[in-house]
């Protein structure tokens, strides 16, 4: 696994204003994607995960949603800067993106043969005849495990899975560098939920793709990733390896949470512990600590100061109060 | 405890209506008209000044005696107007009255009988949507006759299926709602259903289609007036004014304008105040 | 797909009977009769009862329904009291105008409503976008036979450009079809600015801005084709409502269509040719309903799909 860096957030800050009040989705988020690496980030409903995906690419909703603050570099080159042909020129070919819903994203007027062929065709570089195109069509179609004969159907004309395999063609279709796969399988049976990650993970190995999985599943996460990214109320509270965050015995109280909400079968116990009280409304975020009100360990600075970021290893990072002492007992 | 709560809506909706400066515009200048419809015989002479004939002022452009100037037959045209509008709003506000009611009565049955009276209602009101409106129209006043009664009618029937088909889905739509079932599982009996859940939902979709209804039912009824097969000369109502106006159209323009900004103003400004109901009903239709 | 045609076809019978129907239950309230009609108020009573038997016009109503609609299968419609000719030979000759007014008057309401509501959807909260809403405003209420009468003080009378009445050549038809297409596109520009701003933000057009097609097709071709669906239907209503509002244009610009010859029969209690005009212009518009609904079918594969298994 080589270390080069291919997307790198800095203090990305995102707001959506509507007419009676900001919502701040994204807090200062900043990330690191290495080449052919599988990033997931984790989170609530509402933590910021997908609003996080969609400035990547610049598809936040037009004028409600802004970037107020923060660089996207990719490859080096800041994406927030480029111009809107520049950007589409990335769209699709070098960055794409899987959406969650795979009913509501594809266009039901359209037959899927020809939503893939689109992305080959505004991004055809190599000049590809016609002929070509309509070959690698048929290829990615087989690939993502759907009949080629089958591209002159329509979306209704295919059940959840397989339509999730065509938005999956639909971003695989270009071959991109990155792939940002928001919540693939939520939408989806548990059954097909396996075979449709079984196949992200392969056609990944295959075409060398990075990857940034964006779920609310630790099941997944364990299964697809390498590094892990913990998001809450708009922030990054834990970041890691797979490793630092599943077998770590340090974390951040939110990720504690999170992993005491699931069933564990090696305990009997009576009751799932799910974290009490609700994410706050992003349009009136808490002071101090944004995780305070639901904090089982917060003590009174949590209540006025936002806790800084302490690195309990070269990767393992924490942003909460509790590890500060950790580490100047390390130094 | 109920009446605050229903205060309460109320007082939200008027605030969210508030907001909205044409809406509010509207509302005003249709009030300033109903005023000056009811008030209209302290405001002029209907003997004199509406129907009384004066050769010797005819066709004078507006004047500080004749504010909006005079008809063909002397008669002042503010006069004119003023009265007009008492015809116009009755016929608008009347024919979306009767429409609305009869059409609540027809929507609610079929949505409440389903079946197969909601089937035979829906098919006799898919014929009346198959003949277009000013055509029935036409043969319903050719077959009964003229006259500010019979237009209300008149115009009520081709009114009446659109009214019909919105409230029965309406209805169905509150009545498929979870807290419908909700009140069913706690043994409410069919009639509370209708009166404590049902009709407090359904009113604020029905009234906003009401009022939106009513300026478009004015323009109707102006048409038919204007073809001659609605209010009668010499009796004053905007459509018939600019039908007899034709005539002297290059000569006086001024009695094509007047009427006709009257009608404007008064279809506008009922479409605003529908347009602000509806979104101070329910904000999230507004884009 | 020719099975659902058929189909639909058929389902127009019953429609058609009820509107036969109706029309026929309103128009039997009609004052006076065809004998006094057809032979002048001086024409004795005998020869009055002779002429009503004669037509069959004392038989009671259901019969006489039963009657009309048999005849009307064979495409006979009676004849016209006023000219004593079978109705249809004097329909037909002005259906051509009338068609041409209505057709015309669709197109002005698509070319200007559509693109200026599209305009207003993409550019939301501009300049453009509150014009157009403004413009969409106040055509909408706006009364066709008003803006017909500024139409020809403005055009004909002031500056002489365009013929205000007749129907000689193809630049007489220019200021009805203005007078009925700018009032009526007010509807389509609101609904294809709501529909449009709705489907702008559907997830397969993100889907679309996220494989890279450019903004341009992001607009005309993914969002647009679904947000035409319900404009579509809404042109099939203004085809409805044209055909009512051709009665005030041709009235006004003296054209010699059905709406004019309509608004003759009643004045002089032409029963079957009132009843021939209503008929005609109501079939026609349950055609374009058909259409209309045929047209969804091709856009929409969803909609083909219930019909077609």
């Amino acid at each position: 696994m080589s270390d080069q860096k291919l997307l790198e957030i800095k203090n990305l800050r995102v707001v959506y204003e509507t007419d009676e009040a900001v919502a701040k989705a994204v807090n200062g988020v900043s990330l690191t994607l290495n080449k052919r690496e599988v990033l997931g980030i984790l989170g609530e409903t509402g933590a910021g995960k997908t609003t996080t995906a969609l400035s990547i690419l610049r598809l936040l909703p037009q004028y409600t949603g802004k970037v107020t603050e923060g660089e996207i570099l990719y490859n080096g080159k800041d994406l927030l800067k480029l111009s809107s042909g520049e950007m589409q020129a990335i769209r699709g070919e070098m960055i794409s993106m899987i959406f969650q819903d795979p009913m509501s994203s594809l266009n039901p007027v359209m037959t899927v043969g020809d939503q893939i062929k689109e992305a080959l065709f505004y991004h055809n570089e190599s000049k590809y005849s016609s002929e070509r195109i309509r070959q690698r069509v048929d290829e990615i179609l087989e690939l993502v495990g759907i009949p080629s004969a089958r591209k002159n159907n329509y979306p209704h004309q295919f059940s959840g899975g397989m339509k999730q395999r065509i938005v999956i063609a639909i971003a695989l279709a270009c071959d991109p560098e990155l792939l940002i796969a928001d919540e693939p399988t939520t939408a989806l049976d548990v059954t097909i939920q396996a075979q449709v990650l079984r196949m992200m993970k392969e056609l990944k190995e295959k075409t060398g793709a990075s990857m940034i999985l964006i779920t609310h599943d630790l099941g997944i996460v364990a299964k697809m990733c390498d590094n892990v990214a913990v998001m809450y109320a708009g922030e990054i509270i834990e970041s890691g390896s797979v490793w630092d965050i599943f077998e770590n015995k340090a974390h951040h109280p939110y990720t504690n949470g999170l992993f005491a909400s699931l069933p564990n079968l090696n305990i009997d116990s009576k009751r799932l512990n799910p974290i009490g009280g609700l994410m706050p409304d992003p349009a009136h975020l808490p002071p101090g600590c944004k995780f305070h009100p639901r904090c089982p360990r917060r003590s009174d600075v949590c209540k006025i100061e936002a806790p800084e970021v302490f690195a309990m290893s070269p990767t393992h990072r924490i942003k909460c109060r509790l590890f500060g002492e950790k580490e100047d007992g390390l130094l | 405890m109920d009446g605050l709560r229903e205060r309460s809506r109320l007082g939200e909706f008027w605030r969210r209506f508030k907001k909205n400066k044409p809406a509010v515009a509207g509302l005003a200048v249709i009030i300033l008209f109903t005023l000056a419809a009811v008030s209209a015989d302290f405001i002029c002479d209907y003997d004199l000044q509406v129907i009384g004939q004066h050769p010797v002022v005819r066709l004078q452009p507006p004047s500080a005696e004749h504010w909006f100037g005079t008809d063909g037959f002397g008669r002042d045209l503010f006069a004119r107007i003023v009265f007009g509008a008492r015809v116009s709003l009755s016929i608008g506000f009347g024919a979306a009255l009767i429409s609305v009611f009869v059409g609540g009565i027809l929507g609610a049955a079929s949505a409440y009988y389903g079946g197969r009276a909601d089937n035979i209602i829906m098919r006799i009101l898919d014929v009346f949507m198959a003949i277009p409106g000013m055509l029935l129209l036409l043969a319903i006043v050719a077959a009964f006759g003229t006259g500010l009664d019979k237009m209300m009618l008149a115009i009520s029937v081709i009114s009446v299926p659109g009214f019909a088909r919105i409230i029965r889905s309406v209805i169905l739509t509150i009545s498929g709602q979870e807290f419908i079932k909700a009140a069913k599982a706690c043994g409410s009996g069919d009639l509370r259903i209708i009166l404590r859940h049902i009709l407090p939902n359904a009113m604020g979709p029905i009234i906003v289609n009401f009022s939106m209804s009513i300026a478009g039912l004015i323009l109707v009824g102006a048409g038919l007036s204007f073809l001659g097969m609605g209010i009668q000369p010499p009796n004053p109502e905007w459509g018939a004014m600019l039908s007899e106006a034709i005539p002297y159209i290059s000569d006086a323009p001024h009695l094509i304008l007047f009427p006709g900004f009257a009608l404007l103003i008064c279809s506008l400004s009922m479409n605003l105040i529908g347009d602000g109901m509806r979104d101070a009903l329910d904000p999230r239709l507004k884009n | 797909m020719y099975k659902y045609i058929s189909k639909r076809l058929l389902m127009l019978i019953p429609i058609l009977l009820g509107v036969v129907f109706i029309v026929f239950f309103i128009m039997s309230f009609t004052p006076g009769n065809p004998g006094r009609i057809a032979l002048g108020m001086n024409a004795p009573q005998e020869a009055v009862d002779k002429y009503n038997q004669e037509v069959g016009y004392d038989r009671p109503f259901l019969v006489k329904y039963a009657d009309y609609v048999i005849h009307a299968v064979t495409g006979d419609f009676g004849k016209s009291y006023r000219s004593n000719k079978p109705v249809f030979s004097e329909l037909l000759p002005r259906f051509p105008k009338t068609l041409l007014i209505v057709t015309l008057t669709i197109c002005v309401i698509g070319l200007v409503g559509i693109p200026l509501g599209i305009l207003s959807a993409i550019k939301q909260y501009s300049v453009a976008d509150v014009s157009v809403t403004v413009f969409a405003m106040v055509l909408a209420a706006i009364p066709q036979f008003w803006f017909a009468l500024l139409l020809i003080l403005a055009f004909s009378l002031r500056l002489g450009l365009l013929p205000s009445f007749g129907s000689g050549s193809l630049a007489h038809y220019i200021l009805p079809v203005l007078a009925m297409g700018l009032p009526g596109s007010a509807g389509v520009m609101r609904m294809t600015r709501s529909t449009m701003l709705e489907s702008i933000r559907e997830d397969y057009v993100r889907t679309a801005r996220a494989k890279g097609v450019p903004e341009n097709v992001v607009i005309w071709k993914h969002a647009l084709k679904n947000a035409l669906l319900p404009v579509i239907t809404m042109m099939g209503m203004s085809f409805g409502l044209s055909l009512g509002g051709t009665v005030m244009i041709e009235q006004i610009f003296g054209i010699q269509g059905i709406g004019k010859l309509m608004i003759l029969s009643i004045v002089a209690k032409d029963q079957p040719m009132v009843m021939a005009c209503t008929v005609f212009l109501a079939t026609l518009f349950c055609l374009i309903m058909l259409i209309v609904d045929l047209l969804y079918a091709f856009i929409d594969p969803r909609v083909k799909a219930q019909f077609v298994k």
